[in-house]
């Protein structure tokens, strides 16, 4: 029988796992190939506006959405590994001997997907700094799909950790990765390709859209995560509603408002 | 020993072998790249092959690559049995029945001419070497024996690089490149045989390796020195 542990405890707990986990994924291989993408994305961008005139970040900025693009997919994997080391070491039976249960560890490696998120924001931030240093605009719309770059590594770590409680294979989140990366949509836009998670939309409002769905996907995977750790019932519905009812919602705006049948189309 | 008692004793081998290696391959990657690859093929039956059926080699060569995977390595380390010839084994399992879903795969897709085959099956060789490749020296560095977990990452970062590329420079093309079908059998037999390679040069067995003998020649005559001593 395990010893009841107090909520102030379990926080704690939380707080030193989420550190050391954070830690541990800024250094972990497929985190580290990510970010080699991202900076090969920059430093092309970077290139472009130093060598040619008149850049702008329409023209160019695709480079960086598509290296922090692939840095989002590839946290997705490490945060997989990282979710699945207790069965890879065997060690499962041995951690549910301890105070703080399986859904404290979970929660503290969902925490720990902010530290990639904030590696991410300061880069991008970094780029943009230089962006606007050379004179090159960087508008409403597109702050918000530098902040739609940064959503995207908590929305598919959440999911990396979600595949790993339910499907605990190694093999599952590679396959959904080059599925994301194969299956883009095609050069012909239809008013779908507005909820696919790399989509660039033209319109502020939108936009931010898009960041509502993709943060109401990131409350689902958790809640679908937490599910399987046994965690308490209610605040996991709650995390899972609260996220269905944004997706839904949103969802449903970009699906009507993105590519109408009548109007210009304003996918990216 | 005679010819034909040495062909006895490796077909009985072979038997054994394939049994036991049958028992200890993960099943579970290859099955379920199968499975992806079929629900592929079959959600894009009658659109243009090059897509899906690449989508299908990366799939059916990530899943192989698990076939080096083998808990017990350590254990068996020790036995008779070199580590090369305990790999080919594992190999003479996994590889029939991935080869036969391609070609079933490729046949009910269906392709525009003989040199687009010819460019897919190249590419699935290249993909299936590369996978060896990286799963023999994942498996071998190891300390638990498994390398399948590299695999998918490792080729995805690779393509993803090769792709950064311009096209005429691309060294794992996916899709046209300038100068026609030529250039893409090419890469993706270079690919195919460098893979090969580095999974022949990974499965040397550690105790016969060259440092492990210069070590022993080092060691035994200042061994029998001290005898003789």
């Amino acid at each position: 029988m395990r010893a009841r542990v107090p909520a102030s405890s379990i926080s704690g707990v939380v707080v030193s796992l989420a550190r050391v986990e954070g830690r541990r994924s800024l250094v972990h291989p497929f985190f580290l190939a990510g970010l080699g993408f991202a900076l090969i994305g920059s430093g092309l961008f970077i290139r472009a506006s130093l060598t040619r005139s008149q850049v702008t970040w329409g023209d160019q900025g695709w480079t960086v959405s598509v290296g922090f693009a692939v840095l989002a997919i590839l946290t997705m994997m490490g945060a997989n590994h990282a979710a699945l080391r207790d069965r890879r070491e065997r060690t499962e039976e041995q951690h549910s001997m301890l105070p703080a249960g399986a859904p404290a560890r979970t929660v503290g490696l969902l925490t720990a997907m902010l530290w990639p998120a904030v590696v991410t924001a300061m880069l991008l931030a970094g780029v943009a700094g230089f962006a606007a240093a050379r004179g090159i605009l960087i508008g409403g719309v597109e702050a918000v799909h530098l902040l739609e770059r940064v959503v995207d590594v908590l929305t598919f770590g959440a999911l990396g950790i979600a595949i790993a409680a339910w499907l605990p294979s190694p093999f599952v989140v590679p396959l959904v990765g080059w599925a994301m990366f194969l299956f883009t949509p095609s050069e012909r836009p239809a008013s779908w390709h507005a909820i696919a998670p790399f989509v660039n939309l033209r319109s502020s409002e939108l936009a931010m859209w898009h960041v509502a769905y993709l943060i109401g996907l990131t409350a689902i995977f958790a809640s679908v995560a937490l599910a399987r750790s046994s965690a308490r019932l209610p605040s996991v519905l709650a995390s899972g509603v609260i996220g269905i009812g944004i997706v839904a919602t949103s969802a449903v705006i970009l699906l009507t408002s993105a590519c109408p049948a009548h109007g210009p189309c304003l996918l990216g | 020993m005679s010819p034909r008692v040495r062909a006895g004793a490796v077909r009985r081998f072979a038997a054994h072998g394939a049994g036991y290696a049958a028992h200890s391959v993960p099943w579970f990657p290859p099955l379920l790249a199968g499975l992806v690859s079929t629900l592929v093929v079959a959600a894009r039956h009658g659109h243009e092959a090059a897509a899906p059926l690449e989508a299908v080699a990366i799939a059916l060569a990530c899943g192989a690559g698990f076939a080096f995977d083998d808990p017990a390595f350590q254990v068996l380390a020790a036995s008779p049995t070199p580590l090369w010839r305990r790999r080919l084994l594992r190999l003479l399992v996994v590889m029939p029945p991935t080869v036969l879903l391609w070609l079933l795969l490729l046949r009910w897709q269906g392709t525009a001419s003989s040199q687009e085959t010819l460019a897919l099956a190249a590419q699935f060789a290249g993909l299936v070497g590369l996978s060896l490749g990286v799963a023999g020296v994942a498996s071998r560095s190891s300390s638990r024996g498994v390398g399948g977990i590299a695999v998918a990452p490792t080729l995805f970062v690779a393509l993803i690089l090769s792709t950064t590329l311009p096209p005429r420079w691309r060294p794992l093309p996916l899709g046209d490149i300038p100068g026609g079908w030529l250039p893409i059998y090419l890469r993706w037999t270079a690919a195919a045989v460098i893979g090969a390679l580095i999974s022949l040069l990974s499965s040397r067995d550690p105790a016969t390796s060259v440092r492990s003998r210069l070590a022993r020649r080092v060691r035994v005559p200042s061994f029998s020195r001290t005898l003789r001593a």
